[in-house]
């Protein structure tokens, strides 16, 4: 197995997923931010969102902590050390898989380039 | 992918100035020093009063900073909050600071040097105005390119042509930066208030309780 796909197969599959990379992402740059928040932002479903949360939770990725403010119930998310390190983790190993993947495109369009050249001159 | 994802990070950011009430707070807080700045211009440079005025100069401003944060997260907590959720932000790294100062220190101390010598020679363009106007049009340019809030960048430009026209009109020093600090703080509170109102109208308060 080629370097490049034991690096694509050992991506953190549960950041990998979109919803959840937003929800990351977001986390990442805040302190904590609240599932109204969080909701508003992704434009996921209440039932779709708690579950990306709850499978985040789990994974010991974000924190959540259900509060009042007044009468109203407040759930705060934020991510832990883990899933802020894992998530750092994730952005620099795709960085990287990207980064080789174009500079791979690049040589293979160059090498195609210099192939052509030297069929026209052959031909010529 | 990266760029998506830093499109989400800067949306992330924008959300603090989208209800356009700390524009509106730090506009409040521009206004009043121009209105404190007022009292340097009527008393007389000989009187007792110039002397209180001027000690009261550092306790107004921390007054000031204070009013701000706390304006904005009152205002937050009752406007923004209940109806695009709430938010709270990292801290920026406390070791780094001291770095941080030095450098804005420095930097303001440059500029007060370049404006003092250029104004010796000025021939009725008051440097001192002007850099006013570019360093609070340098700011705004910046949260502008932060956030990608176009009516920052139109702040930036209004607040540098504010500057530039006081500069040119040969008005002293002080009165000068008083009628900058309330022009800008006029700028700033409307901008706010026109924001607010918009965010409001869009955004109603959810009744229903958060999951």
């Amino acid at each position: 197995m080629s370097a490049e796909n034991r690096n694509l197969l050992n991506i953190d599959r549960l950041i990998h997923e979109p919803a959840r990379l937003i929800i990351m992402t977001m986390l990442n740059v805040v302190e904590s931010a609240d599932f109204l928040f969080l909701q508003r932002e992704t434009g996921l479903t209440k039932g779709n969102l708690s579950a990306h949360l709850t499978r985040l939770e789990e994974a010991g990725y974000v924190a959540i902590e259900k509060t009042y403010k007044g009468k109203i119930p407040l759930t705060v998310c934020r991510l832990t050390e883990e899933g802020r390190k894992a998530y750092r983790q994730y952005r620099t190993q795709w960085h990287d898989l990207m980064s080789r993947k174009q500079g791979r495109r690049r040589s293979d369009s160059a090498g195609c380039v210099s192939k052509s050249k030297r069929e026209n001159r052959e031909f010529s | 992918m990266d760029t998506d994802l830093k499109k989400v990070e800067r949306r992330t950011i924008q959300y603090w100035y989208e209800d356009g009430i700390w524009e509106m707070a730090f506009g409040m807080m521009v206004l009043f020093l121009g209105i404190y700045l007022l009292g340097y211009a009527l008393i007389s440079m000989k009187s007792l009063w110039l002397v209180l005025w001027s000690i009261g100069t550092l306790p107004v401003f921390i007054f000031g900073v204070r009013f701000v944060r706390r304006a904005v997260r009152l205002l937050k907590e009752k406007l923004t909050y209940p109806r695009a959720g709430f938010i709270s932000y990292r801290r920026p790294d406390g070791r780094k600071r001291p770095r941080r100062f030095s450098l804005v220190g420095g930097l303001a101390g440059i500029a007060g040097a370049l404006a003092y010598s250029l104004s010796r020679n000025s021939g009725g363009f008051s440097w001192y105005l002007a850099g006013f106007g570019l360093l609070f049009a340098l700011m705004l340019f910046y949260i502008a390119l932060r956030t990608n809030l176009i009516r920052f960048f139109l702040l930036s430009v209004l607040v540098l042509a504010i500057g530039i026209v006081l500069a040119r009109s040969g008005l002293a020093a002080i009165s000068g930066l008083c009628i900058f600090y309330c022009l800008m703080g006029l700028a700033l509170c409307v901008s706010g208030a026109i924001t607010l109102r918009q965010f409001v109208r869009k955004n109603p308060v959810l009744e229903k309780e958060q999951s």
